[in-house]
């Protein structure tokens, strides 16, 4: 036995005299107070640990992801410079991917720097009593064109009435975020429900569709920054995997829930819930989440 | 208000003149008590009686029998334990009853007695050693053994040895929880009832199996997330809220995001976290019977708090195991008789299984 390890057994046999209860009470709170420090401590350190790896994961992006398209803006640029002889047709197919690769690296950037706000605290939400199920309808307008373009159908389930006090642009933004990933993974032919109603509660809205499903080891991390849950979207439409983190951080500012329900091969099903909107709310509110 | 909720009020409301009036009666029935157990001996009978009509209000305002027929067997082991007969106990809770009965109006005094009775009636069978809680043959029952010894014998660099090592030689992190701390500390427990370990002893192995739980912490939270969250606190004193601790730290281990508020913590401040931390789900333990009455009134704080709408409502604990639909008389939205069924009800209520 070790020196420490036989004062301590020595201890031990003390402790069959009487010690005051009161001292020995509080002592243990004490000891329950430090766990409890200690526990929040090591929590703290694996959040540190998380950022890390995310700071790490934007500083790939920046070397890879928009290395790549900075590469062909750079190429058929310096092809338009150099070859006087290009026919009319050439030129404009060289034009076309330099701005689809500025478009995709515009994209990146404004993902990136919205989560960059979000994560530093300046969710600003300017939120207005509105008609949610309105909102929804003109954003799968929206992306019924593109889904058409791609041999797909939205169909929208419009249920009781819908308000709630919302920022528009930014619920806006979860809708074109969750519907143009169900258009992104859907195989041609397929169909994507969009659901908007009331529950009592609140507003809820559902987007399923039938795309190849997350796998389960991926469901649970679908919502954390740079996860892009395994599937490769149809027609190459990448991103840098903050979009349903961005959504998330959206709905929780409102006071909302976001889950998702998915099984490989069975496609997804995307809930938000809002809370109930106030009836008599018609001045706007600023709100910083 | 129900004549059960009547009774127990009224209980409540005289607890003090009620265990004095037991005190007395008991002592005035064989005087030679006073020689044998001299005036400490009466200042812990009264304490008892205190203990017997909390124990008695709870269960009359759960309306379990079951809650006050398991505090008398705890009582007749913890007492046997301490050299105090069952039929010492049996004289003291028919003392009890005599004392409701002629005390509280006739309704009350009626359910109450009722109460004691089930309680007098079941005091004969029961066992003077409560059952051991690390089974021979169950798994890492050798090692639960040992951590415990070494803990007895205030070691705690050895007893956190043996977590280390085990882990190293590829027990889980699960297992060391569900099979080593947590029969270890049930032991511990029993040890205490049965008198063969002193309080002292009690609090340094249940402070140095804490120790040894926050050493792990680093692998705790390396764990891959679930993206759910609980917030997990205990009404109970501040001696036995490891148990919560340990079930949170399990929820930590199956990737939830957990925050443990400890004991008693004012039911705003619950509130609070839960809004903050968006949790999915609130547990909440209760060690003995007389906190129900407080596991009640945190959860309808809860339940009338804006921004805790969604949040789902676990409770477990001693009582909740002795009565299986206590969970639903205190308002929770389910209750589960070990952690490991708590994991599996909070996922169901969390949507997740």
């Amino acid at each position: 036995m070790s020196a420490a390890g036989r004062g301590e057994s020595a201890g031990a046999e003390r402790w069959r005299t009487e010690i005051d209860p009161v001292l020995m009470e509080e002592l243990s709170r004490l000891n329950n107070e430090l766990a409890t420090a200690q526990r929040e401590l090591a929590r703290n350190n694996a959040e540190l640990a998380r950022l890390n790896a995310q700071k790490n994961a934007l500083l790939g992006i920046a070397a890879h992801d928009l290395r790549n398209p900075l590469d062909v803006i750079a190429s058929y640029s310096r092809f338009l410079l150099e070859d006087d002889g290009l026919a009319e047709d050439e030129r404009e197919r060289f034009l076309r991917r330099i701005m689809k690769s500025s478009e995709f690296m515009r994209g990146l950037v404004d993902e990136l720097l919205d989560y960059a706000r979000i994560e530093a605290g300046r969710l600003e939400l300017d939120r207005q009593a509105c008609d949610v199920a309105a909102l929804v309808e003109e954003n799968v307008a929206l992306n019924g064109v593109i889904a058409e373009a791609r041999g797909l159908r939205i169909v929208l389930e419009r249920g009781e009435a819908a308000r709630a006090r919302v920022d528009v642009s930014k619920i806006e933004q979860v809708l074109n975020n969750l519907i143009g990933n169900a258009v992104k993974f859907s195989p041609p032919g397929g169909t994507i429900t969009v659901r908007v109603g009331a529950d009592g509660a609140g507003v809820v809205i559902e987007v399923r569709d039938q795309g190849p499903g997350i796998a389960p080891e991926a469901i649970e991390r679908i919502f954390e920054p740079f996860e892009k849950g395994g599937a490769v979207p149809r027609g190459g439409d990448k991103g840098a995997g903050l979009g349903l983190a961005i959504v998330r951080h959206i709905v929780h500012g409102h006071d909302g829930r976001i889950s998702v329900s998915s099984r490989p091969g069975g496609g997804s099903l995307f809930q938000i819930h809002l809370p109930a909107a106030c009836a008599d709310a018609s001045a706007g509110e600023r709100t910083r989440s | 208000m129900s004549a059960a909720a009547e009774a127990s009020a009224a209980i409540t409301a005289g607890a003090a003149m009620l265990a004095a009036a037991v005190t007395e009666r008991h002592y005035a029935a064989a005087p030679e008590r006073v020689a044998r157990y001299g005036e400490a001996g009466r200042a812990k009978c009264l304490e008892d009686a205190g203990y017997h009509l909390a124990y008695l209000a709870q269960a009359i305002a759960s309306g379990e029998p079951a809650l006050f027929r398991d505090y008398v067997a705890w009582a007749r082991a913890m007492l046997a334990g301490r050299k105090v007969s069952a039929q010492e106990l049996a004289r003291n809770l028919d003392v009890l009853r005599e004392v409701l009965s002629a005390e509280l109006p006739p309704g009350p005094a009626a359910i109450a007695c009722e109460y004691v009775e089930a309680g007098l009636a079941a005091l004969p069978a029961l066992p003077d050693e409560p059952p051991p809680c690390i089974v021979e043959g169950a798994p890492n029952a050798a090692l639960a053994r040992t951590f415990l010894d070494a803990l007895l014998a205030g070691e705690r660099r050895r007893a956190s040895g043996l977590v280390t090592d085990a882990l190293e030689s590829g027990v889980p992190l699960r297992d060391i929880y569900l099979q080593v701390f947590q029969p270890s500390q049930q032991e511990l427990g029993r040890l205490w009832q049965m008198n063969r370990i002193s309080v002292a002893q009690e609090h340094y192995a249940t402070a140095a199996t804490q120790f040894v739980m926050s050493q792990l912490y680093p692998r705790l939270f390396a764990t891959p997330r679930n993206g759910l969250t609980l917030v997990a606190t205990c009404v109970c004193g501040d001696l036995h809220e490891i148990g919560v601790r340990m079930v949170s730290d399990l929820f930590e281990i199956e990737g939830w995001n957990t925050f443990y508020l400890g004991a008693n913590v004012p039911h705003d401040s619950v509130v609070r976290t839960l809004v903050e931390r968006r949790a999915d789900v609130l547990a909440v333990s209760a060690t003995i019977t007389p906190h129900v009455a407080q596991v009640r009134a945190l959860i309808a704080r809860v339940r009338a708090a804006e921004g805790c709408e969604g949040v789902r409502i676990l409770v477990g604990g001693y009582p909740f195991n002795l009565a299986p639909g206590l969970w639903r008389e205190v308002g929770a939205d389910a209750g589960a008789g070990d952690a490991l069924q708590a994991l599996d009800v909070a996922a169901r209520l969390a949507g997740r299984a």
